[in-house]
């Protein structure tokens, strides 16, 4: 794959930078475009998309820009952004080629991620190619760079285990939740004081529509303002009992020194609840539960550790599908070589086409009135044929070369010294969207 | 025809043992390219089945319930579109492997025993008593299945208590699905055995003139269908579930199979037709 291909990427990210760097040069979506507009208007025929997130900032081009311009576009997004951080090779990096195709794969399959497997990233690539596209600022190889990384993501999360299972504790509350309940859209979670880790299983409870999320602390007053962004009720630790009715689920986090959930209570409730399944998740140290409530009759009892071993072994079996998803986007660079390569005969061919058809046309329209007007569907279509039969030998010809370097470039610059051929496309009529 | 159907009589427990295989990658996680082809696995191994039956029915120019191979192998054929009902239906394929190996066991007794030179009664070409064979074998059909996802209920529940996150964690459906999916199919169970029942009490007071002929294997029918729909009815008054009605499902299908099995092997009945 000694192909030479005209992208590059600079960037920096949080595998080269810490999160002050990050916060400097990140682009602001309407800074995107002016950006990208700089480096187009200066480079005639290139493409460019800004992908800027919290853990990245990468500034794709192509077309002149990437053949040997790199330098000067690394001047502009330092002035751009004041900066020289983008010069700093030991917090910026550069791709050219391959390994700038290769490298976008990884990024849109999110093998690059902080937490690898993670599925935001895609959404974030789409979002900084659809304002790149509709700005105009992305050309053939982009568009076609962006067309191959969503097949490889799409690959990779449906042929691979990257993207499965819970990397965060509050998340994988919710997927033991889920193993347990149908469907959590009845179902009541009680939060039992609060912490960060806590409020966020609530939170992701909330986005999966459970029927309601009540707080308990120590005091009503102190649970309310809590209650109230979940919509739910507030209740103190003396209402403890009321509070535990109808609910399905139990988050608790209180610093409390001893069990806040007692055996007897929660066989009380497991019986009133006529041992349907209650899920109890106990993420405060010291514990809040008593874990002698575990061996309860449908009682299912997860604590801090029994969370982080989960998300240990979920984080464990994406890193063993790593070699997997790398396999997926060796794969799909080489396709994209071969894309790239087949791009100068395809686009030749396309001229030889256009200008041939040009000639047929005007030659048609300065001799057609030599013949009966009622033939002249006849003629258009024998001299289009003829056309066609003329034509073939030399598109098989360039078609074949495509495998050949040295010949490709031969004949194309034969057919275009031959037919007077313009030899670069107008920007743009590639450009048709993903 | 005779001979195309005893190659499909020999094909069809390797190509049930190959659909376990695949459901086993599936279920102990080794890949995920294969899930989206076991829909038309499903299919391509129930068109086999499917005409295997049909022919064999063609060569004997009846039912092909007449043996007990063939009731065998027609209970395993309904189980596999059962579960394909059920995978299309809850988007889960790994019950499938722990749910094939029913079908499996079925269909290679039944390819063992088949019988090609048999010698068909007239009174197994009667519609009431296809109806009832067919009926039957639905009831037999769902109360195994019900015992399949209790089971898997029983395994589930385990790992949970004891937080092992393994194949069993992460392949089978929620707890409380697999409950409820227990509990229907021994509903639609009870249904259709009762009617399989009560039908075959017609045919046998049409046939040998008593509604309630002393034959053990009536008998035995009668008195399972009445403790399962007395335990039906017991569970459903006093709220049963979870484990307990997991145990009850397991339990009914192994007295169920025990009383059948012991029928077959040591008393005469009158169902024994060929």
């Amino acid at each position: 794959m000694e192909t030479e291909m005209d992208v590059a990427v600079i960037g920096i990210s949080h595998k080269t930078a810490d999160v002050a760097v990050r916060e400097q040069i990140a682009v602001a979506e309407n800074e995107q475009v002016a950006l990208a507009n700089l480096i187009t208007g200066n480079f005639e025929n290139s493409g460019c998309m800004v992908l800027s997130t919290c853990n990245r900032t990468e500034i794709y081009f192509s077309g002149k820009a990437a053949q040997e311009n790199v330098d000067e576009v690394r001047r502009i997004i330092n002035s751009f952004k004041n900066t020289d951080c983008f010069s700093n090779p030991e917090i910026s990096y550069t791709f050219r080629g391959i390994k700038a195709v290769q490298h976008f794969f990884k990024v849109i399959s999110s093998l690059d991620s902080q937490i690898v497997g993670e599925t935001q990233i895609t959404c974030q690539v789409k979002a900084a190619y659809d304002v790149a596209h509709d700005a105009h600022f992305t050309d053939d190889i982009l568009n076609k760079l962006q067309n191959f990384g969503l097949q490889v993501e799409k690959k990779v999360r449906s042929e691979t285990f990257l993207t499965d299972g819970a990397v965060s504790i509050s998340f994988a509350a919710v997927e033991m939740a889920r193993k347990i309940f149908q469907n959590l859209q009845d179902k009541n979670v009680l939060l039992i004081g609060a912490g960060e880790t806590a409020e966020l299983a609530a939170f992701h409870f909330r986005d999966k529509k459970v029927a309601s999320i009540n707080v308990v602390k120590r005091t009503a007053s102190k649970a309310k303002n809590l209650a109230g962004r979940f919509g739910g009720q507030a209740f103190g630790l003396e209402q403890m009992d009321r509070a535990l009715e109808k609910t399905d689920i139990v988050i608790t986090a209180t610093s409390s020194r001893e069990f806040v959930l007692h055996r007897q209570q929660v066989e009380q409730m497991a019986q009133r609840r006529n041992y349907k399944p209650l899920f109890l998740i106990d993420i405060a140290i010291p514990r809040d539960i008593d874990p002698t409530c575990a061996a309860i009759d449908g009682v299912f009892l997860f604590n801090l550790d029994d969370l982080e071993v989960i998300v240990a072994k979920n984080l464990e079996r994406r890193r063993t599908e790593i070699p997997k998803a790398e396999r997926i986007i060796e794969g799909y660079i080489k396709e994209f070589v071969r894309w790239y390569q087949t791009r100068p005969v395809t686009e030749t061919i396309t001229r030889l086409n256009r200008h041939f058809e040009k000639v047929r046309r005007s030659e048609f329209d300065r001799l057609k009135k030599r013949f009966p007007e009622e033939t002249w569907k006849e003629v258009d279509y024998l001299t289009r044929s003829l056309m066609q039969k003329y034509l073939h030998d030399q598109i098989m010809t360039l078609r074949n070369s495509v495998d050949d370097p040295q010949q490709r470039s031969r004949y194309i610059a034969l057919v275009n010294e031959i037919y007077g051929l313009e030899s670069v496309e107008s920007k743009g009529e590639n450009n048709e969207k993903i | 025809m005779k001979l195309i159907s005893q190659a499909i009589s020999v094909l069809l427990p390797t190509l049930y043992l190959g659909a376990i295989f695949v459901y086993g990658l599936i279920f102990f996680s080794k890949t995920k390219r294969l899930v989206k082809f076991t829909p038309f696995i499903i299919v391509f191994l129930l068109l086999i089945h499917g005409t295997g039956i049909v022919l064999r029915g063609m060569v004997f120019h009846a039912l092909p319930l007449v043996s007990k191979s063939d009731a065998l192998s027609f209970l395993a054929f309904v189980i596999l579109l059962i579960y394909l009902i059920l995978e299309l239906t809850y988007k889960n394929k790994a019950t499938g492997f722990l749910l094939l190996f029913l079908p499996f066991l079925l269909q290679t007794v039944s390819s063992i025993f088949y019988d090609w030179n048999l010698v068909i009664d007239p009174i197994l070409q009667d519609p009431v008593f296809a109806f009832h064979v067919v009926t039957t074998i639905g009831g037999y059909t769902a109360i195994s299945i019900s015992a399949v996802y209790a089971l898997m209920y029983v395994l589930l529940n385990r790992n949970l208590k004891n937080h092992k996150m393994g194949p069993v964690f992460e392949n089978l459906p929620p707890l409380m699905l697999l409950e409820s999916m227990s509990v229907r199919s021994v509903q639609i169970g009870i249904f259709l055995l009762g009617t399989g029942i009560l039908l075959g009490h017609f045919r046998a007071n049409a046939v040998i003139g008593s509604f309630w002929p002393a034959d053990p294997k009536v008998l035995i029918s009668d008195a399972l269908w009445i403790s399962y729909f007395i335990g039906m009815g017991i569970s459903y008054l006093r709220k049963w579930r979870g484990l307990w009605m997991a145990y009850l499902s397991i339990a009914g299908f192994a007295v169920l199979i025990l009383s059948n099995v012991a029928l077959v092997f040591f008393q005469q009945s009158f169902h024994q037709f060929n």
